[in-house]
């Protein structure tokens, strides 16, 4: 009788593998177990054996049973996974409860910028938007009734405090906070009393700043081609350094890149002037450095290839649904 | 600054065929905005910065340029004036803090009708000046050619000798722009015995100007000092080709060589009996006698990082007329009197290095640095990107605000306003950045957009009663509309408090909120503060009524606004260990005062510390039913017991529920609903 029930595990088995199907599965099932299933029927047949065998057999028949019920409920389960088309799921149609938001471009843009920047050991700083005159003018070098504060159209709070127009004030602070060597970037909004489509009366800037031993001309024109070829991830982009003048930097230079077959002034910067340093009682002797600022909606522009500056500050969904994506 | 190439040519010749003329005038730092192709000549159009007031005439900008070519430069056209008085009949008194130097050149019996020839005429109209008259236009030639202004009176219309002085309250102008002056206390003025004749160095009376028939004139050409000229430029709001020239400085030395130019086209173009030539001068107020500057070869290779010789060096800024001298080790430098840019050694060393060219300097990598104060962590930031992934739209607005705006809902003395605003509707600083957010809103509205969650991050600005100006960063948040992010009809739901308060709870999961009704940006009837370990961290709200009657806006609206400063998230993580035992959950529904906030009767419980009880829970909560008056409310409560060292007992947990049951009835007058 032991090798009755081996057999008829083993080609429960062989039943088994080749059921594909519900149905099927339900006919083995009934087969082996059913009230006249085969292995009912072993069972039965245990009532006519002696009190010994009784005891072996009837173990083995048990233990069969379940490993057979095991098996039957393991298939049925894969079945279910596999073979059920009678509720499929059109996994075509809408999701539900999902959520698009999409960041600002400026914040991409300063973020990209500000990254890039990290890399090359550049933190940020921050300072007040609200600034007197001497931060965002005089410590700069650039004294009351100087023609370059003509560059400048700014809006007053009044006699002392000033709308910052550029953020080259936060390097003052900066400078005065922290001691050299110390590589900084300030991104934020400016303002400047001009409004046309190439100009907003408030805009953003990043500046940055390094104040070290042994930094020169030759470090600061490397750094910002790189700078500059990373952000428009570009390696052949074609760059331009020229002599330019800022009050705070001696000598200055504005950077121009090709941009659709024209000169395209993008960023300007300088090796920081002596006077400045002076100022925040840096010794310029021991201490050199560079500084640079450029405008975060012009980068931005050209990345995107946005045309005009008053569309970052409407907000129209359209435009910012554009800017959707994993940064 | 425009130039022709043609009169540039007249000093250095082989500018005319140079094809990268404009190329190296770039390179060189005089900056070319615009080419513009004539017949016979180009025009150039330079961007001169401030700095370089020598560039502003066609003679410095050749002078410049000359550097770049192995020439000399070609003599001016000059007429020599055979000095005849040194005291000037027609010169009263000048104050020499305004003028210390200052020529006058008198021409008697001049022929002004004569018309100005058409060379003339047409480099002025190149450069955007139009001709007036044969005198006017040769000083306005000469000014160009030269760079130093002049200015011309009508000797017979003046009433007797002239002052240079500051002007006294109650004096004007009728200037010859057609404008009436009224004067201001000290502003420098050339006046005759009774009226003002001149701005100095701004704009002259049309009282003794320059006609055809003017006979007898008396030409001025002085030094007027820089800042004085740019006061009265700001004062009157006006510029003109001399002030522009005056207020950046203007070579002191040059006067009498531009007379001559003037004098050389006069006589040249017209006729005259006879002249009179004398000069005022008090020199110790000029730039006249540039200082020495020092410097060593070892500085200009430190900041320019070039190798570069001596020799180099010393040709480079002798080109440019500066006077160099070697001594042991030191470079002793004098730079011309017209570059009023120059005076330190890293002036020198841009000299040099615009000269070499910037394009021929290396490319060096930085070194490494290592930053001590590392990257701030900033939690606006973070904050930022989990309300994108929330569904938000991040918006920029302008930080100003229309005039009287903010008075509906701030106190008018905490709002800073802008001195010189651009517009009415930018001229105050945001105290908050709710109504920006509105604005942004309004604008989607109209364009078919009412659904949406936008966000913005941005500072804001108010003052104390002392003017202490305050600026404190400011995270807020605005939605309206339903959720179109249930993408089929029947998942759409319209926003209201709950998905505000939601989204803040996904982002600060530890924020508490608190019913008030102070906040005038907000609507009496749904507004909460935000608490974040016990501090108010913020609001939140539907807007207020006066929002939607000064928009015009109908659909609902909810906002938040947060302080990130605030925020202390430096709080550490405490672990505790979890229980293994499993939880019992009991339900009870209760019948309550309708005007019970549901975050009082939590409140309540938490505080008295049940015992195994380790969360509540409102799972469901309805009004108006035949079980209960109109004064009352159902909510049902979840409650979690648990225990960290056994498997709690049934009795155990009815012990609690009875306990809590007990201190609502008291407390609350809570009546448990029948089931």
């Amino acid at each position: 009788m032991s090798i009755e029930i081996t057999s008829l595990l083993s080609s429960f088995k062989k039943e088994l593998a080749n059921c594909n199907s519900n149905n099927d599965l339900m006919k083995i099932k009934s087969n082996y177990l059913g009230k006249k299933g085969l292995l009912t029927e072993l069972f039965s047949q245990m009532k006519n054996l002696e009190l010994d065998e009784k005891k072996t057999k009837g173990a083995l028949l048990n233990q069969t049973k379940i490993s057979i019920e095991s098996l039957l409920n393991a298939k049925s389960k894969e079945l279910d996974s596999f073979n059920s088309t009678d509720n499929e799921i059109d996994i075509s149609l809408p999701a539900r409860g999902y959520t698009i938001g999409s960041h600002h471009p400026i914040t991409i843009t300063i973020n990209e910028i500000t990254n890039i920047l990290n890399k090359y050991g550049f933190s940020i700083s921050d300072g007040p938007e609200i600034e007197d005159d001497y931060y965002n003018f005089e410590a700069l070098n650039i004294p009351k009734n100087h023609p370059a504060r003509d560059m400048h159209d700014t809006f007053y709070i009044n006699n002392e405090k000033l709308l910052r127009t550029h953020t080259s004030s936060v390097q003052i602070r900066s400078m005065l906070e922290q001691s050299p060597p110390l590589r900084i970037m300030t991104p934020g909004k400016v303002y400047r009393c001009d409004s046309d489509p190439t100009h907003s009366p408030m805009f953003h800037q990043i500046e940055g700043l390094s104040v070290e031993k042994n930094i020169n001309f030759c470090h600061l024109k490397g750094f910002l081609t790189e700078f500059i070829k990373e952000f428009f991830d570009d390696k052949k982009i074609e760059i331009r350094f020229r002599p330019s003048y800022f009050p705070f930097t001696e000598p200055s230079a504005e950077i121009d890149i090709q941009f659709k077959n024209k000169w395209l002034e993008v960023l300007g910067c300088g090796m920081v002037h002596p006077n400045v340093l002076r100022n925040v009682k840096i010794d310029h002797k021991i201490f050199s450095g560079f500084a640079f600022g450029l405008g975060i909606e012009r980068f931005a522009m050209l990345k995107y290839g946005i045309s005009d500056l008053r569309e970052f500050f409407e907000n129209d969904l359209s435009f910012l649904s554009q800017f959707e994506s994993i940064r | 600054m425009k130039v022709s190439v043609n009169w540039l040519s007249e000093f250095l010749e082989p500018l005319k065929r140079d094809k990268k003329l404009s190329h190296k005038m770039t390179s060189l730092g005089l900056e070319v905005s615009r080419i513009q192709q004539l017949k016979s000549d180009k025009i150039i159009d330079l961007d001169i910065t401030p700095n370089r007031s020598d560039c502003l005439s066609v003679y410095g900008v050749a002078r410049d340029l000359k550097t770049l070519y192995k020439t000399n430069l070609k003599p001016l056209k000059r007429k020599k004036i055979i000095k005849k008085s040194s005291k000037n009949k027609h010169i009263k008194k000048i104050n020499h803090t305004i003028s210390p130097i200052y020529s006058c050149f008198e021409i008697r019996n001049l022929n002004n009708r004569v018309s100005t020839p058409l060379i003339i005429k047409q480099r002025l109209k190149n450069c955007g000046i139009s001709s007036v008259n044969l005198l006017v236009d040769i000083l306005n030639y000469s000014m160009i050619e030269i760079g130093q202004p002049f200015h011309a009176f009508d000797l017979n219309l003046l009433e007797g000798p002239i002052n240079i002085r500051f002007s006294k309250p109650g004096e004007y102008i009728d200037a010859l722009n057609e404008k009436h002056y009224k004067l201001m206390k000290s502003t420098p003025v050339i006046s005759d015995s009774k009226n003002i004749q001149a701005i100095a160095g701004l704009i002259g009376s049309n009282k003794s100007a320059i006609t055809k028939d003017t006979k007898d004139v008396l030409i001025e050409c002085a030094y007027f000092v820089p800042d004085l000229i740019r006061q009265s430029s700001k004062t009157y709001k006006l510029q003109t080709d001399s002030s522009y020239r005056f207020e950046r400085g203007v070579d002191p030395t040059a006067h009498i060589q531009a007379l001559e130019i003037v004098l050389n086209l006069i006589y040249k173009y017209s006729n005259y009996d006879s002249y009179n030539f004398s000069t005022n001068k008090n020199l110790k107020k000029t730039n006249k006698d540039k200082s020495i500057i020092t410097t060593d070869l070892h500085s200009f290779q430190r900041i320019l990082g070039l190798h570069i010789k001596l020799n180099t060096i010393k040709r480079i800024l002798s080109n440019l007329n500066f006077i160099v001298k070697i001594r042991g080790n030191k470079i002793l430098v004098q730079a011309p009197c017209y570059r009023f840019d120059i005076s330190n050694e890293y002036d020198l060393f841009e000299e040099v290095a615009r000269v070499i060219g910037y394009q021929n300097f290396d490319s060096l990598s930085l070194p490494p640095f290592v930053n001590s104060s590392g990257v701030k962590n900033k939690h606006e930031d973070r904050f930022s990107s989990l309300f994108v992934t929330r569904g938000y739209r991040e918006v920029i607005n302008y930080t100003f605000l229309p005039k009287f705006y903010q008075e509906h809902f701030n106190k008018k003395d905490s709002i800073i306003s802008i001195d010189n605003p651009i517009s009415e509707d930018k001229c105050d600083m945001r105290i908050s950045m709710i109504p920006g957010l509105i604005k942004s809103y309004k604008y989607n509205y109209s364009r078919q957009n009412p659904s949406m969650k936008i966000f913005e991050n941005g500072k804001v600005y108010f003052q104390n009663l002392k003017s202490k100006i305050t600026e404190k960063k400011s995270l807020a948040g605005l939605i309206s509309g339903s959720d179109s992010n249930y993408a089929l009809k029947e998942d759409s739901i319209n926003y209201n408090f709950f998905d505000i308060k939601g989204d803040l709870l996904s982002i600060l999961p530890n924020i508490k909120f608190r019913s008030i009704k102070s906040n005038n940006l907000l609507n009496k009837r749904c507004q909460a503060e935000i608490i974040y370990n016990g501090k108010v961290i913020g609001y939140c709200g539907e807007i207020s009524k006066k929002f939607y009657e000064l928009e015009s806006i109908k659909p609902t609206i909810y906002v938040f606004e947060l302080f990130t400063e605030m925020l202390d998230l430096s709080k550490p993580i405490v672990y505790k260990k979890i229980s293994p035992f499993p939880k019992i959950r009991r339900d009870l529904s209760l019948i309550l005062d309708k005007n019970l906030k549901s975050q009082d009767i939590i409140n309540l419980l938490e505080r008295e510390r049940f015992k195994y009880l380790i969360n509540i829970k409102i799972t469901d909560i309805f009004y108006n039913s035949k079980e209960f008056s109109e004064n009352e409310k159902s909510v049902s409560l979840e409650f979690v017991f648990q225990d960290m060292n056994t498997t709690l007992k049934d009795s155990q947990v009815t012990d609690q529920i009875n306990r809590i049951l007990e201190l609502l009835k008291k407390r609350i007058n809570a009546k448990l609903r029948d089931k």
